[in-house]
């Protein structure tokens, strides 16, 4: 394309991307429509959601709860979009190598490095308590173990997370979800049922409360760690060397 | 003066996304995506909605950084 018509076509778009941006805004602010939407489904979750869940947090309460088929499907998003990536790229190029850290940076992170697992284990875990959960702790999760990797290459000594574990973590990870939501066919309610299933509401903001909600955050987790740590694994792969 | 720092942040959103599209080279890109992220987080979080600022944090600002450089370095390196 020649650089005139290039240009043109830039501008085009730059406009058509404001103009819609401008048809936006009157929505945005328009007062009667928050009120309405507030009123009907918010003021509900709001009321009732300690009752009907036992999770002190509303936002995991809808995510794993009232809408947790949504959130299996989601989950069911990432492994397609991982299994994909890996059956284009698996094993293409060859083993990343990095230069060999200073002894001074080994041992900071020696000490540091279990520091790092601290927030992402205490958002998925406590997800039905404090904001967070098992879509953001996973990701964060995912984030230490691709800047293990940034950092090690394929040379990792420490943690020692292969491939292999990964995989069998993300597996494990569908597979428990998917077993939680039998619990409720098996007792007789709908699946995915929460307290009508039979699972124990607890004390509020107990870490053993809220029904299966732990053990859903703690397989999303698992899930969404894994799948995102192999997307990565997967393009550096390829690269094989360091960026 | 809550309002002039929602104001500014807001700005900072345009900004930020303008600079994405427009700005040279696939790198510089891809850290304007990350300054808008993290200024989307900010947002986020001034709208009392922490769960949604924490996954804007760490998939805006932390997996989608890492995902594109690491997709950079393989087209980097396929030349």
């Amino acid at each position: 394309m020649t650089g005139q018509g290039h240009r043109a076509m830039r501008i085009g778009l730059s406009s058509l991307v404001a103009g819609f941006g401008v048809c936006l805004v009157p929505g945005l602010l328009d007062a009667a429509v928050r009120e309405r939407m507030a009123e009907r489904v918010s003021a509900h979750y709001t009321a009732r959601a300690l009752e009907e869940t036992g999770a002190l947090n509303i936002v995991s309460s809808v995510l794993l709860d009232y809408r947790g088929f949504d959130t299996l499907i989601e989950a069911t998003v990432i492994f397609a979009a991982a299994a994909a990536i890996g059956s284009l790229l698996a094993n293409a190029g060859i083993p990343t190598r990095r230069k060999p850290l200073s002894v001074l940076v080994q041992c900071a992170i020696s000490y540091l490095g279990p520091l790092f697992w601290i927030f992402p284990v205490t958002v998925i875990l406590r997800g039905h308590v404090s904001p967070g959960g098992g879509f953001q702790g996973g990701v964060a999760l995912a984030v230490l173990l691709i800047l293990a990797r940034i950092v090690y290459g394929d040379a990792s000594p420490a943690p020692g997370v292969d491939d292999r574990t990964l995989e069998v973590a993300e597996a494990g990870g569908a597979a428990a979800f998917l077993a939680v939501g039998l619990v409720g066919l098996a007792s007789g309610t709908a699946y995915l049922a929460n307290l009508s299933a039979g699972f124990r509401a607890g004390v509020p903001g107990a870490l053993a409360g809220a029904g299966f909600m732990l053990l859903l955050n703690a397989a999303v987790g698992c899930k969404v760690a894994a799948s995102l740590a192999l997307i990565q694994r997967r393009l550096d792969r390829g690269s094989g060397e360091s960026i | 003066m809550k309002d002039i720092a929602y104001i500014l942040l807001l700005g900072l959103l345009v900004v930020s996304a303008s600079a994405t599209v427009m700005v040279r080279g696939l790198m510089s890109a891809i850290v304007a995506l990350s300054v808008f992220s993290i200024a989307t987080t900010v947002v986020f979080a001034f709208l009392q909605a922490v769960d949604v600022a924490m996954a804007e944090a760490v998939i805006g600002a932390g997996l989608m950084t890492a995902l594109y450089v690491a997709a950079l370095g393989r087209m980097a390196s396929a030349k």
